[in-house]
């Protein structure tokens, strides 16, 4: 197995051009992000 | 002040207080996800170096075919995900806090050239995996290097330099720069979040 060897599909609109696996990428930090600011750290027992 | 020893020490101790370099305690708002992505960003540079080592003692001859060397071939291709992922989170999430504010402008910039540096370290990376993708990526980067006249200095077909660039002087950089970085915080304290219009900042 080589890493990259396989074409990936790619998104075509404008003049934007970009492979599935890095749109993919893009939305899950984005998402990351979201959850990261939107959720609360829950807190331990001692309230540390 | 007598020697020069002793006035690097004052200096020192004067610019890094022995202790805030180790705190344990923080500011409430430092409870929260958002202000681990430095922390989740700085373990996946400590999964790098260490399966890097790995790859740098048995060599390609090992890497591309063992087993083994296959699963640390892909621990340190996916630590690099890991590691711009996170990087990237942290660089948005100081972004949008301004996290230069506050005498911060020294912590900002380091994160900053530690990101393009580590560019440089990934790109010469891809270039050192010998196979036919790093001749690919080697063969088409060449005339970008030659179209801004660093062709000469900086040959992406020369294994050798640029195996030498991966493994040892922009790592060395990225680690140097990640220090500053960190003491750089340590020294200031973590950025507090934005307040609300109309308050002070």
């Amino acid at each position: 197995m080589v890493v990259g060897s396989q074409l990936a599909h790619y998104v075509h609109y404008g003049i934007l051009l970009i492979s599935v696996p890095n749109l993919v990428v893009i939305g899950l930090m984005i998402a990351a992000f979201v959850l990261a600011v939107a959720l609360r750290l829950p807190r331990s027992k001692d309230g540390e | 002040m007598g020697n020069l020893t002793a006035r690097l020490r004052s200096r020192l101790v004067d610019a890094l207080p022995p202790d805030q370099l180790l705190p344990d305690t923080q500011p409430e708002y430092v409870r929260s996800y958002v202000y681990m992505f430095g922390a989740t960003t700085l373990a996946s540079f400590g999964l790098l170096v260490v399966s890097g080592i790995v790859l740098a003692l048995f060599g390609p001859g090992w890497w591309h075919v063992s087993r083994v060397g296959r699963f640390f071939n892909s621990v340190h291709f996916w630590s690099v995900q890991a590691f711009f992922f996170f990087m990237v989170l942290h660089l948005w999430a100081q972004f949008f806090m301004a996290a230069w504010r506050g005498g911060r402008g020294l912590t900002w910039l380091s994160g900053a050239v530690t990101f393009i540096v580590s560019i440089g370290a990934a790109f010469t990376g891809y270039l050192s995996q010998q196979n036919f993708a790093s001749q690919w990526i080697a063969v088409q980067g060449k005339d970008a290097m030659n179209a801004v006249g660093i062709g000469a200095y900086f040959n992406l077909l020369n294994f050798g330099q640029m195996y030498t660039y991966h493994v040892f002087l922009l790592p060395a950089a990225v680690a140097a720069l990640t220090t500053l970085h960190l003491l750089q915080v340590r020294r200031r304290g973590v950025v507090p979040p934005v307040p609300p219009r109309g308050v002070g900042r």
